[in-house]
């Protein structure tokens, strides 16, 4: 799993859904929850929250042009990888911490990754899952 | 409303120990008491119920005063609208299923409770056999049924789930959620099973050396952070396979197994045994119908 910290910089909320953007450092994070502020105590502006997605989540994407549906893009170098027959995981350096991603190893190939390149990791929006400490 | 407001010393294994407990229990509340051995559970079931006197205190229930020890007033156990059932089932042994539950009527009460309840337990094929034919479960489901005969307001259970096994304590779970919600019954239960207290209970009172530590819902008590994510479950870690850099966490859930994919830094302080929660968005599950 994934985990990241940021402060929540804006909320919009329809019915029981909210859209939640998370400022991680300079960059936005958005997450969509089934929660409100009236339900959700965590939701409010300012407050630290934790932003946490899954490994096999994370899209990859090298020297990417056009449109995308995916919000979510963090910039990141290439820390270290491992190689499986058909899945390989990637340890990426974002900001000042690491996040890993999980990719067959047939996507991983034609991206051709190699250690300090630099990659765009993608994630969708219904992906992100919000924390905090109770 | 129950309002319970009690004081009570207790001679514990460690010494002496106050029992100051002062929490409210709302109308058809399912309220689970947890906490260590010898933190006060058990007594403030007997306390409610009227078999233990408390040093000092009140209990109200829907304003009506059953205890109120400044005022010299104390309800005896049989004027209590109350149930109590025990891990220990103390079903009277020379009596068939039927009678067990006959005893428990009350003068001039009708009887038609008594179908109702062989019925709603499922115990009419064996209400004619005596104890000692049955199952551990069966017996269980006996004490329940027996305690419902008056038709209590207030039903106290003191981990009668504890012996039996996984497969009939799921299914007594289930009867004591039916009967809870069919007689809008107010309920305690005393239980020591994370999973069990998220399937059964509103909320949870966290007893530590006879205080309140901890209150709210299981999601509130238990959940070491609050997780978004509204897909959520607590298991039981069975197996953990290792896949290259990939493992695969087989988790027991109520009576299903699952499996989750999980990476190297999060199996790290995962044994098999532990207990665990499972969350993951309500975007990603797929529904469908089975006929």
């Amino acid at each position: 799993m994934n985990l990241l910290e940021g402060k929540i910089s804006e909320i919009k909320t329809e019915g029981s859904l909210s859209l939640v953007k998370v400022m991680v450092q300079n960059c936005p994070i958005t997450s969509i929850v089934i929660d409100t502020p009236e339900s959700a105590g965590y939701l409010a502006i300012g407050n630290a929250v934790k932003i946490l997605f899954k490994e096999t989540e994370v899209v990859l994407a090298k020297a990417f042009s056009g449109a995308i549906s995916l919000q979510n893009k963090l910039d990141c170098s290439v820390h270290s990888f491992e190689k499986g027959k058909l899945l390989c995981k990637i340890i990426l350096n974002f900001q000042n911490t690491t996040i890993a991603s999980v990719i067959t190893r047939n996507a991983f190939d034609q991206l051709d990754i190699q250690e300090n390149d630099l990659v765009q990791a993608m994630i969708k929006t219904n992906e992100i899952s919000l924390a905090t400490h109770d | 409303m129950i309002v319970f407001k009690i004081q009570k010393k207790l001679q514990s294994a460690s010494g002496e120990m106050l029992l100051n407990l002062d929490f409210e229990i709302k109308e058809n509340e399912f309220v689970t008491l947890y906490g260590s051995s010898g933190s006060g559970k058990t007594t403030t079931l007997r306390i409610l119920s009227g078999l233990s006197e408390a040093d000092k205190g009140i209990i109200t229930i829907n304003n009506e005063t059953w205890l109120d020890t400044d005022k010299k007033i104390q309800l005896p156990p049989q004027k209590r609208k109350i149930a109590y059932v025990f891990q220990d089932y103390a079903l009277f042994p020379n009596m068939s299923v039927r009678e067990n539950l006959s005893y428990a009527l009350e003068k001039g009460q009708d009887k038609t409770i008594i179908e109702e309840l062989l019925t709603l337990m499922e115990l009419e094929q064996l209400q004619h056999q005596k104890p000692a034919q049955l199952s551990g479960g069966q017996k269980q489901r006996v004490a329940l049924a027996r305690a419902l005969v008056r038709q209590p307001d207030i039903l106290l259970l003191d981990e009668p789930l504890s012996a039996v096994d996984h497969e009939m304590r799921v299914k007594l779970q289930d009867y004591i959620i039916q009967v809870h919600r069919k007689y809008k019954l107010t309920t305690i239960l005393v239980s020591h099973d994370i999973a069990e207290i998220y399937k059964m209970s509103d909320k949870v009172i966290v007893l530590e050396n006879g205080k309140i530590s901890k209150q709210g819902t299981p999601e509130q008590v238990f959940s070491s952070r609050l997780v978004s994510g509204k897909f959520q479950f607590v298991g039981e870690i069975l197996k953990i396979e290792k896949e290259n850099f990939i493992y695969i966490v087989v988790v027991l859930i109520g009576n299903n197994v699952v499996k989750i994919i999980a990476m190297e830094e999060e199996i790290r302080d995962l044994n098999i045994g532990n207990k665990v929660l499972i969350a993951s968005k309500a975007f990603n599950p797929i529904i469908t119908k089975i006929d």
